[in-house]
């Protein structure tokens, strides 16, 4: 019995000594317990890449880069704000622009949290400028995403680990956000290699994205863009330097090309075709939005309720799932394309079919509301499930980037008249540097059309107002259009944020 | 245990004395005899000689001896025991005296169990109720929580739940946080086990005294998680004297308060049916026609009787009248060093429905050693084995127009998907959860001194449940979605707690009362849980036995682990002057791992100070008071509410598509919900807070004890306002974070409130005796504040300017509007919505009131253009109603008669809203609907589908006042049998009647406010008998 005293005194006196209120987490990972290995850093570095599968970033793709502008038409029951981006009248509260703005932050965030940790971890160097590389073109990415949707942005440039973190300083000007952008791109650009995997950046797409970068801020310039003519860059030296980047793209690597067939570059089971710098890599074995892809039911009509089959840009007929039938090509916009034009004649529909090939609707019979772009099909779909993904980077889209840079330089011409004849239209020539970039620009209008594009290439060229009728209509001026308001909750909470 | 150890402890000094000075010598012995007034005798009585230090304990038989050490002319002896009335007694030379003790009614001495130690009722500072257990011993209940309502001012208690071994919500002094628990601290027998609600493992026969700490002099001791009150539970332990046996058995039979509404004439129910159609332009239901594969028959094939069914649905549902038992065997004994206490109890509950059921074991073993003098050993174990096997929630609404049979002989399902056939699901459906609760405890009590006493203990709770859940194919809609489904979910918890406290008492130039404790405690506890889920069962017949039996693509696994540290610090000083003016001052020092990694500390102070005025000569002179003691206090205590790793960071996971094959993504940040229209948002969280931290309650309490008429009217009543400040809640953050939310400590919730008890021994006669018990609290709460109006994401009302947030689910019935809001300056939980006024008779009516469309004509709700804007929309809601009642007040009333006893006991609740949203649906109201040759301004007209508005129509008074218990029993003593050596009979009715204005069945519904509908009330009608050999 004495024994007892002992052992429960002696037990007494070890738990009270060996307590240690520090938690450990237990069955999630956590700060504690992450970012040891490089297989750790390797899935941080998913997890960055994978905010932009989130419907409320991927949605964001068409509906800031083509919605507002000329070429898309809305269901006129949609909601959730889309509806007032279409006619021009977003606030900063609308939902859609909220969360892009949100999920770019995501990304930013689950990208610091690997650019912190792997820096400073004993990783092989090899591993550490790869995985590195990565994270640095992704917060790049998502910068730009975010620069050329509301302008100055709040510079959230470590992983929030405190409440005290979550009040970041705005952007001086656009120079700051820029240069973070290009010193990103620039730091990724010397510690990748080519090494193409759907889904993630390699050295090319850091050349791709510089150029776009460079070219952005040197059309701002020269088109006088609201926030781009206070920048203290100069225009020739930007458009220089976007040829440069867009240059090395074109003639420095065999790895990604100029895909001479329309219909291969949207082949969805073509991933790996020449044109794709970048893709969001979704896929339809995935079980939740966002590994799988929904955009093909943002443009297939209701139909009957049940699958169908399309007519494809080969003209086979193709069975597609039917859609939310939410985008529509504005009839005024396709009536721009030349009668031959491949990209209308083969990536837009306006009829649907039975098995057998008869017509169970179309525009004209009312049975489909509008005109529908067949660039995202996928006739493997699983019911809702695809494998459609956003194309975000394009070699085309380089192409038109380095045209516009040069000029027409013959070179210049060269690439803007590959585009125009694999769409089957005739050559220009003979143009001056004005006329010239108004036709690439015009080009990358109906090439890149319904790609998530079409507005920047309107804000950095001054023209939103001038070229969208809805703009028009809700009374705004160029400098109004040319970014959206940040949100209202981020002004709200972000004391910085003014 | 408390009371018995300071007791005991008492004993052993008295044992200790007795020897030390034997040999001073020149004594003389005196012996005799201590009875209670019916001549039983009682051991343990303590027997001391007055001015000295010498005392004795009775033996079993109340006989003691014992060698005085003053003169035999001048030896007075004093004789104590709790419960009765200590007495003087002159020896006067006499060598055998023969004492009678009489109990005492007062209670002014009895021993109070307070956190690590017990102190003399009359001696309290705080705030300190004790409930009379053998009151509560006719009741029959699964846990002693259900049995406390009405018995304490301030408590209250709802039952809310009829299922078998359904636990009840328990509030001290009203509700402050809101994300944190509510519950108050379950303390039995010194090891905190938890929040009170469901004390299943604790016989509530088993049990001596309850204790309830309202005030923050009383419950600070517990810090942390100190704020919401304690509950301190003490068990019973053998006494010294002979071995007893004591057999306790009840036989309760339920029945329902009132009739089940239900639609007896399957006629009326296919009329309106229709006419809810035609009201809305449908095409009506009850014509002969088949939807979606359906028959439902004409009115007029009901009405001549070709469609004959009428199937009474509750009557299939429900059991005729389900019973209760529980049978207590329990012996107790014990002699000069070993003590010990055993018990058995089986419990057996019927639920109210078919199949659905409730059984429990419970054994209990207790031993105590006393080593020597100074030294004991006690250890308590229980062990508790629970089953619950579920059949609630059958439809017993379901169309009586339905037969239970084909004509096949097989069970009538109205197609493929009706799965709410009460029978096949009754026999194919497996829905069980088995429990086993081990509660353990081992106490050291040493006295260093005669002065100084030091105790450890340990205590071990081990507790484990395992679910299991078949879902068939074809009856239930879960497993035909997903071709069957089994589910095996275990679940295991493990509490240790290490404890050692000291204390010290003495008194200085007698008028100078010290008692110092100091002690400190660790607890650890550890949840572990496993989730095993597969679908797709081709063979159903070994329903869950065989997991890997499901399709293994849809196999899911799920598992989690918690485990919290709380090392802990505490002292108390307990100063008495002259035994008129006392202090208390108490601290407690926590440390939890569950706090962020800055705030790992809590620090939980409380003070206070009493007048007993009626030791006053100037008070005493006045001849009223046989008490007449002030108090007050003020204090901190604490909330735990954070659960384990809520202050870490945490990581998500994802899956990513890397060219060609999926990937598991890790990294900052995860989905801890989703939200807005059909869910499509997602709420982000997993951001660190390092700083979160206890919610933290300040207590004033201002407190008065009177006793009148020779102690036989007793009042206590206290006044008393809580803050509670630095609530846990979520703020939104900014979009730029990338989180949506962090949980923070912002906001305060405020309670004030006054308790009345009143206690009388009216009639004290020989044969007859009537004394009664009245218990009044009214408590007031209000929101404070719930931080920045813009992180927290709160709405503002147009009218009032009035900020709040929406909390609970959204009623489909109502367009997904939410009932309860938190408002800044209201109650808790109070009812937003719209006010109506009646119901429009013509159309131009409705237009003038702002209504539009539909919703303008005649039949339909009158609601109030609030703002007087014209229009009816949603800048016309306001709140509607509050939950919260103005008053909870019992008054007990009990009778004895010779041998007969006769308790009645009246609960009732005053002055709070309940909102009803089935109102309109039931067979009761239906018919009183508007129409064209009844318009009325009571009942709007049946509607299809309707918009409708959450208004005030579906808000009644939940106002009752209930006939909660009545016992009558008889005593048998040993002049009536032999056998025994007391033996009791009785039987008791619980819920026997309510008075209330509500028009759905019981207004006894949860914190808020919201009644679901359901079945009626039930009543309980025992038997039970109680024998002690």
């Amino acid at each position: 019995m004495k024994n007892t005293l002992i052992y429960l005194v002696g037990f007494l006196v070890i738990t009270l000594t060996s307590c240690d209120l520090k938690e450990e987490p237990y069955g999630f990972y956590s700060d504690e317990n992450f970012y040891k290995t490089v297989e750790d850093a390797d899935a941080a570095l998913l997890y960055a890449y994978n905010a932009f599968n989130f419907t409320e970033y991927n949605r964001g793709i068409i509906d800031v880069g083509d919605l507002p502008t000329e070429t898309t038409d809305l269901k006129p029951t949609e909601g959730g704000g889309v509806e007032t981006i279409v006619n021009w009248k977003a606030t900063n509260s609308n939902e859609a622009l909220s969360n892009f703005f949100q999920y770019c932050y995501i990304a930013i965030n689950r990208a610091n949290g690997v650019i912190q940790n792997v820096k400073d971890e004993g990783f092989d160097d090899d591993d550490k400028k790869r995985i590195l590389g990565e994270a640095y073109t992704i917060r790049a990415w998502s910068y730009f995403s975010l620069v050329r949707t509301f302008g100055r942005v709040p510079m959230q440039i470590e992983l929030v680990a405190t409440e005290a973190q979550t009040n970041p300083e705005m952007a001086e000007d656009l120079d700051e956000v820029y240069d973070f952008i290009i010193s990103d791109l620039t730091t990724a650009e010397s510690y990748l290699s080519i090494n193409r995997k759907t889904g993630r950046f390699d050295k090319v797409a850091t050349w791709a994205i510089l150029s776009k970068v460079y070219l952005t801020i040197a059309s701002g310039k020269a088109y006088n863009a609201a926030g781009y003519r206070d920048m203290s860059k100069d225009a020739n030296t930007m458009y220089e330097e976007a040829a440069k980047w867009s240059g090395k793209v074109l003639n420095d690597q065999s790895e990604y090309g100029f895909d001479e067939s329309l219909q291969s570059i949207y082949d969805v089971n073509k991933p790996d075709g020449p044109e794709h710098i970048w893709q969001i890599s979704m896929d339809r074995s995935g079980n939740q939005p966002g590994e799988f892809s929904s955009t093909p039911l943002m443009w297939m009509p209701w139909g009957p309720g049940s699958a169908y089959f399309v007519k494809n840009a080969d003209g086979d007929f193709v069975k597609t799932t039917n859609g939310w039938e939410v985008y529509r090509v504005n009839p005024d916009f396709k009536s721009t394309f030349d009668e031959n034009d491949k990209r209308a004649t083969e990536l837009m529909r306006s009829t649907i079919y039975d098995e057998e090939g008869n017509v169970i609707g179309s525009v004209n019979d009312g049975n489909v509301p509008g005109i529908f772009s067949i660039k995202y099909l996928d006739p493997d779909f699983k019911g809702d499930r695809t494998s459609a993904r956003p194309f975000m980077i394009r070699f085309t889209d380089i192409a038109l980037t380095y045209a516009e840079a040069v000029g027409p330089t013959s070179d210049g011409l060269l690439w803007l008249n590959k585009v125009r004849n694999r769409a089957g239209l005739d050559p220009v020539s003979g143009l001056g540097l004005e006329d010239f970039r108004e036709a690439v620009l015009q080009e990358r209008t109906w090439e890149l059309a319904f790609e998530g594009h079409h507005l920047f290439d309107l804000r950095r060229t001054a023209k939103v107002v001038a070229t969208v009728p809805a703009a028009q209509a809700a009374g705004l001026t160029e400098d109004q259009a040319a970014f959206y308001a940040i949100p209202l909750r981020e002004v709200d909470l972000n004391t910085k944020a003014k | 245990m408390k009371k018995l150890n300071a007791f005991g402890a008492v004993k052993i000094f008295m044992l200790f004395l007795m020897c030390s000075q034997a040999v001073l010598g020149q004594e003389k012995t005196i012996t005799g005899k201590i009875n209670d007034i019916s001549g039983a005798p009682l051991p343990g009585v303590n027997v001391l000689e007055i001015g000295t230090k010498n005392g004795v304990v009775s033996d079993f038989d109340g006989e003691f001896s014992i060698k005085i050490e003053t003169s035999p002319k001048e030896a007075v002896l004093s004789f104590s025991y709790i419960g009765f009335k200590t007495i003087q007694v002159a020896i006067d030379e006499k060598d055998h005296i023969e004492v009678t003790l009489e109990e005492d009614l007062v209670g002014l001495d009895e021993v109070v169990v307070v956190g690590y130690g017990s102190v003399k009722k009359s001696d309290l500072t705080g705030s300190v109720a004790s409930v009379k257990v053998e009151e509560l011993s006719s009741i029959p209940s699964n846990s002693i929580d259900k049995m406390l309502q009405g018995r304490v001012a301030g408590l209250q208690v709802i039952n809310s739940s009829q299922d078998p071994g359904a636990g009840a919500t328990i509030r001290i002094r009203g509700a402050s946080s809101f994300n944190g628990s509510n519950d108050p601290l379950v303390v039995v027998d010194g090891f905190p086990l938890g929040g009170a609600g469901n004390l299943k493992q604790i016989n509530p026969s088993d049990i001596a005294s309850v204790e309830v700490l309202k005030d923050a002099s009383a419950a600070a001791i517990y810090g942390s998680r100190g704020a919401n009150g304690v509950i301190m539970i003490t068990t019973k332990r053998a006494k010294a004297g002979k071995t007893t046996i004591e057999v306790r058995h009840q036989t309760t039979v339920k029945d329902f308060t009132s009739n089940l509404i239900s639609w007896d004439d399957p006629l009326l129910m296919a009329q309106l049916a229709n006419e809810r159609s035609i009201n809305d332009g449908i095409e009506p239901v009850y014509t002969g026609r088949t939807i979606a594969g359906v028959y439902y028959p004409s009115v007029y094939e009901i009405e001549s009787g070709s469609w004959p069914h009428n199937t009474d649905w509750g009557d299939v549902v429900f059991r005729g009248s389900p019973i209760l038992t529980s049978t207590t065997v329990s012996m107790r004994g014990a002699n000069e060093t070993t003590s010990f206490n055993i018990g058995a109890n089986y419990l057996s509950d019927d639920g109210v429905y078919i199949e659905d059921g409730y059984e429990k074991y419970i054994l209990n073993l207790g031993v105590s050693y006393q080593f020597n003098d100074r030294l004991k050993f006690t250890t308590s174990n229980i062990l508790s084995r629970d089953v619950r096997k579920n059949n609630s929630g059958l439809e017993y609404w379901r169309n009586p127009l339905w037969p239970i049979y084909d004509e096949n002989g097989d069970y009538f399902r109205t197609s493929e998907e009706d799965f709410g056939h009460p029978l096949p699901y009754t026999e194919n459906v497996l829905n069980e959860s088995k429990g086993l609760d081990i509660i353990s405890s081992y106490l050291l009590d040493y006295s260093v001194s005669d002065h100084l006493n030091v105790k450890t203990q340990l205590n071990y709770k081990y507790g484990n449940s395992i679910s299991d859940r078949y879902m068939p194919k074809e009856y239930t809609w879960e497993g035909y979605f997903y071709d069957g489904v089994g589910e095996i979910k275990n679940w295991q918890n493990h509490d240790l707690l290490s404890e050692t406290f000291a204390t010290y008492t003495n008194t200085f130039n007698e008028r100078h009362k010290l008692d110092v404790m100091v002690g400190s405690s660790y607890q650890n506890n550890v949840t572990r849980t496993s989730d095993l889920r597969a679908e797709g069962f081709v063979n159903e017949a070994l329903q869950n036995e065989n997991m890997s039996a499901g399709d293994p693509e849809s196999n899911k696994i799920g598992n989690g682990k918690q485990e919290s540290q709380l090392l802990s610090f505490y002292g108390r000083l307990n100063y008495g002057l002259n035994d008129k003016y006392l202090f208390t001052a108490t601290m407690r020092a926590d440390g939890s791992s569950k706090f962020g990694e800055n705030n790992k500390w809590g620090y939980f102070p409380s003070g206070a100070i009493s007048w007993k005025a009626h030791k006053e000569k100037f008070i005493e002179d006045l001849g009223i008071f046989q008490e007449l003691k002030a108090r007050a206090s003020y204090g901190i205590s604490g909330n735990q509410g954070i659960s384990p790793y809520q202050t870490l960071s945490r990581y998500g996971i994802e899956n990513f598509y890397d060219d060609g094959q999926w990937k598991t993504a890790i990294g900052p940040g995860y989905v801890s919900g989703q939200y807005g229209p059909d869910y499509r948002y997602k709420y982000w969280s997993g951001i660190p807070n390092k700083d979160l931290k206890w919610e933290s309650t300040a207590q004033l309490n201002v407190g008065l004890d009177m006793a009148f008429f020779n102690s036989r009217l007793r009042t206590t009543v206290d006044f008393y306002s809580k803050e509670t400040n630095d609530l846990l809640r979520q703020k939104y953050l900014p979009l730029s974070s990338s989180y949506t939310r962090i949980w923070v400590n912002d906001g305060t919730v405020k309670n004030k409130g006054v308790e009345v008890s009143v206690e009388g021994n009216i009639v004290n006669a020989e044969n007859f005796s009537f004394s009664s018990n009245l218990v009044v609290s009214v408590n007031k709460n209000e929101v404070v504040d719930l931080g920045n109006s813009q992180a927290a994401g709160l709405l503002r009302d147009p009218n009032t300017g009035m900020d709040f947030e929406f909390r609970g689910e959204g009623f489909s019935g109502f367009g997904m509007a939410t009932a309860n809001i938190y408002g800044i300056g209201q109650p808790l939980n109070v009812f937003y919505g719209y006010k109506t006024d009646g119901i429009i008779q013509s159309e131009a009516e409705g237009l003038a009131a702002g209504l539009t469309g539909d919703l303008a004509q005649p039949g339909e709700f009158k609601y109030v253009d609030l703002n007087k804007d014209g229009t009816i929309d949603e800048k016309d809601r306001t709140v509607i109603g509050d939950p919260n009642p103005d008053l909870i007040a019992s008054l007990g009333l009990d009778f004895t008669y010779k041998k007969f006893d006769l308790s009645i006991f009246l609960n009732g609740v005053y002055g709070n809203d309940v909102f009803y949203p089935g109102k309109f649906d039931q067979a009761n109201e239906m018919p009183f609907r508007w129409t064209n040759d009844n318009p009325n301004n009571d009942y709007p007209k049946l509607m299809a589908t309707r918009d409708t508005k959450l208004s005030d129509w579906f808000v009644e008074d939940g106002s009752f006042l209930r006939i909660q218990n009545l016992t009558f029993g008889y005593n048998f003593d040993k002049d009536d049998t032999s056998f025994f050596t007391k033996a009791r009979l009785y039987i008791n009715a619980t819920n026997l009647y309510t008075f209330s204005n509500f028009n759905g069945y019981d207004p006894e519904v949860g914190l808020d406010g919201i009644y679901w509908g359901g079945y009626p009330r039930l009543r309980n009608l025992t038997l039970g008998v109680d024998l002690t050999f």
